[in-house]
């Protein structure tokens, strides 16, 4: 299981980080209890700074997905349960249009260009 | 495909970069044992020249596996989310070296509390008095020897967890695969408990042997010493025999480094 940073990509390092934490662990991929690298290993290898990666870390800390205790390492919160297929889903669907209304498309561009997305896939 | 040989031939690139480096450190090392060999009085720097050794070692490993490395290739970087521990990383030799290390502390402690001071004051020989003289036996691993050792033994042994974690946590660098680069840092790791355990079982050899000598010289008067100290003595011979395998064994592990398995 593998975490990617894109530096081309206009995301800022820690929220692509945090993106793909939040994913794993909603689908299950990191499952309750399951400890994470510490924040010199992910950043060595993803060559960026130990604060960025402390900061994605730090972030979905507070989303109470992950649990970090000193000297005891950073794992995935006890209570965590994989969101379920069909909220996943409905939860992309409300940050694609979130921010599509956000750069000031109207519903009917949203929904045109939802489905010329998936007629072309 | 042409990528994918590229990869594998930078990679091979930086592992002869890391063992350049590394090997650079073993001869520094060679260079400062003979320099402290020659320091000191009684035969302490004979005593501390195999810690030297493995400091340099230990510090030509950490610089070959961090600072000897190129910087991140260009564009999209990956990371294993698993987490990686020294302990996963540790070869086959880890429980000889931490015997060697309990066995010099326990030798120590024994020979510090069991040595007698000599004319001037220093505490570095046995000494058996009988009804009429006392008679003293060294070199003997009493405080003059002791405390010199136990510090460097401590130097060494913290400068080879830092050594260790420091392998285990950098970052992949070019290697093309995960394992790859773990391959690399097992093979840093075995040198870093290589040289931790010459520099611990080098000077353990030389303790066993003068204890032993001590022993035996004591017990060739059997008015003076008592019975225990013949059969001890034997046993401690044999124990310096043991123990000098098991350096060898490491030297053997530190040399033969390409390829080989540790």
């Amino acid at each position: 299981m593998n975490l990617t940073v894109d530096p081309d990509d206009p995301t800022p390092p820690y929220e692509q980080l945090r993106r793909q934490l939040v994913r794993l662990v909603e689908t299950g991929a990191l499952a309750p209890g399951d400890r994470l690298p510490p924040l010199r290993q992910l950043a060595g290898d993803l060559g960026l700074a130990v604060g960025t990666v402390a900061r994605s870390y730090r972030e979905v800390e507070a989303a109470g997905l992950l649990v970090s205790r000193r000297g005891g390492g950073t794992r995935v919160a006890a209570d965590v349960r994989p969101t379920p297929a069909p909220r996943r889903l409905r939860a992309l669907a409300d940050g694609f249009r979130t921010e599509a209304r956000r750069l000031g498309f109207s519903d009917a561009e949203i929904r045109d260009a939802l489905t010329a997305a998936l007629e072309a896939g | 495909m042409t990528q994918t040989l590229l990869a594998v031939d930078a990679e091979r690139r930086e592992w002869r970069r890391v063992r350049a480096v590394r090997l650079a450190g073993t001869a520094l090392g060679v260079g400062a044992a003979v320099l402290v060999a020659q320091w000191g009085r009684h035969g302490t720097g004979l005593m501390l020249a195999p810690a030297a050794f493995g400091l340099a070692v230990l510090l030509g490993t950490v610089v070959s596996e961090t600072l000897a490395r190129p910087p991140h290739p260009p564009g999209p970087r990956s990371a294993s989310l698993t987490p990686r521990r020294v302990r996963d990383h540790l070869p086959s030799t880890t429980p000889l070296v931490l015997a060697l290390v309990l066995v010099l502390v326990a030798l120590l402690i024994v020979t510090t509390l069991s040595a007698s001071a000599d004319e001037s004051g220093e505490s570095r020989q046995l000494a058996c008095t009988d009804p009429v003289v006392t008679q003293t036996h060294g070199p003997y691993a009493g405080a003059f020897y002791s405390t010199p050792l136990a510090l460097a033994l401590l130097l060494v042994l913290a400068v080879a967890a830092l050594a260790a974690r420091e392998v285990v946590l950098r970052p992949r660098g070019v290697s093309h695969s995960e394992s790859g680069a773990d391959a690399q840092r097992r093979e840093s790791v075995g040198v870093v408990v290589a040289a931790t355990g010459i520099a611990v079982g080098a000077p353990l050899v030389g303790v066993l042997l003068t204890t032993a000598s001590a022993l035996g010289m004591g017990s060739a008067d059997p008015t003076c010493a008592p019975a225990w100290w013949a059969p001890t003595g034997l046993a401690t011979g044999l124990l310096a025999v043991t123990v000098a395998c098991g350096v060898s064994l490491l030297l053997g592990r530190l040399m033969l480094l390409p390829g080989g398995r540790r």
